[in-house]
């Protein structure tokens, strides 16, 4: 009895272990694509105020600003298809309103975007904070998901962007 | 003799196990041993799986990083759609359209150049499965999905025990708005299991090009 009490302890020692490790391994695969997808959010960002300073440039009238639709503080959602920031999601941080980014099938390949058919555990929230002067914008991306034991998780990216055109 | 035949049987009494016990002991113990080793092998297995994951996740990421650093810093970035034909250089026309001047190589090894005009609508969304630009030091540079795995100019950038499948989707690149170059790469392991879909997007920092 207790040879078998020893190897039993000790064989669940080592599984909860070895149960464990592999449950974080899962998570870093989660942890990737969330990272990837706040680094999109980022660019995307970044790609539209680019836009915003070509076209400035290429009017040369002023009519357009900078930051054209990225002064009112609050959190938006884009994915790869936004031309522009879109309507404000909130005002405050709250994951619960976000919409769950989905698989869309775009030939044979899949792509998140807010369009696809296949609802994942990701949300992404694009904070824009204008306040400090107009001269300057502080964008932070937030993906939300859920891990597999029911955790929430979080990867949050924040960048600054500048009227130095 | 009457007294050692009560002294052996006593001693059988109370020391040592029947043959039964034993067995039955025995039987329990490999039991035991078995369910724990066969738990412990799986338990190895699966942790083998994930470490291999947590690799091919991080070769993906790297991946996508070298192909953001490098496209954020270049230029002319296009879509490939033929095998063996290299743009050499596109200007933007009036109407909203392009001419390139694209290099083909014949399988034979004969060199071609053509100049063809294209005109391309904001709408169009087609998935590529490479896209050529020009890279800070003047060459061109492919990335593409080659088979079950990504490539820089032909060469493997992400591992060979595991499956790649994805595309490209390109916008902008008319040279009239910042180009965006969208990533998704589906992860499978040599099984065909799914370990993760992953995506980003570039944009090009060609507006300094522009002013």
């Amino acid at each position: 009895m207790v040879a078998m009490g020893i190897i039993t302890i000790g064989v669940l020692g080592v599984t909860g272990f070895l149960a464990r490790s592999i449950g974080e391994g899962r998570s870093v695969a989660d942890q990737t694509i969330a990272a990837n997808l706040a680094a999109e959010g980022i660019e995307i960002t970044k790609n539209i105020l680019d836009g915003n300073s070509l076209e400035r440039f290429r009017l040369g009238d002023g009519t357009i600003a900078w930051n054209e639709g990225f002064n009112m503080p609050g959190f938006f959602e884009v994915d790869f298809r936004s031309e522009s920031l879109g309507p404000r999601v909130s005002t405050v941080e709250d994951r619960n309103i976000l919409r769950p980014l989905k698989k869309e099938q775009v030939g044979d390949a899949q792509f998140y975007s807010y369009t696809g058919a296949e609802n994942t555990t990701f949300r992404r929230s694009i904070e824009i904070k204008g306040g400090i002067n107009e001269h300057h914008i502080r964008v932070t991306a937030r993906v939300y998901w859920v891990a597999r034991e029911g955790r929430p998780n979080q990867v949050m990216l924040s960048s600054d962007f500048y009227n130095w055109r | 003799m009457p007294q050692i035949k009560i002294k052996t049987r006593q001693i059988r009494k109370t020391k040592g196990f029947t043959i039964v016990e034993l067995v039955v002991a025995l039987g329990i113990f490999v039991v035991i041993i078995t369910v724990a080793t066969s738990i412990l092998l799986s338990s190895l297995r699966s942790l083998r799986q994930v470490a291999h994951q947590a690799g091919a996740m991080d070769n993906i990421s790297l991946a996508m990083e070298q192909m953001a650093r490098e496209v954020r810093m270049g230029a002319d970035i296009d879509p490939v759609n033929g095998e063996g034909i290299t743009r050499e250089r596109r200007t933007a026309i009036p109407n909203g359209g392009v001419i390139t001047r694209e290099r083909i190589t014949a399988s034979n090894g004969e060199e071609i150049t053509r100049e063809r005009r294209t005109a391309i609508s904001d709408g169009e969304e087609i998935l590529h499965k490479e896209f050529s630009f020009i890279n800070h030091e003047g060459r061109i540079i492919i990335y593409s999905f080659c088979g079950t795995r990504m490539c820089r100019n032909e060469q493997y950038i992400t591992m060979s025990n595991t499956i790649i499948r994805g595309g490209f989707l390109i916008s902008n690149f008319d040279g009239e708005k910042t180009p965006r170059i969208t990533i998704a790469a589906q992860v499978e392991d040599m099984r065909g299991n799914t370990l993760g879909l992953v995506q980003t997007t570039i944009s090009a920092r060609l507006i300094h090009y522009k002013l």
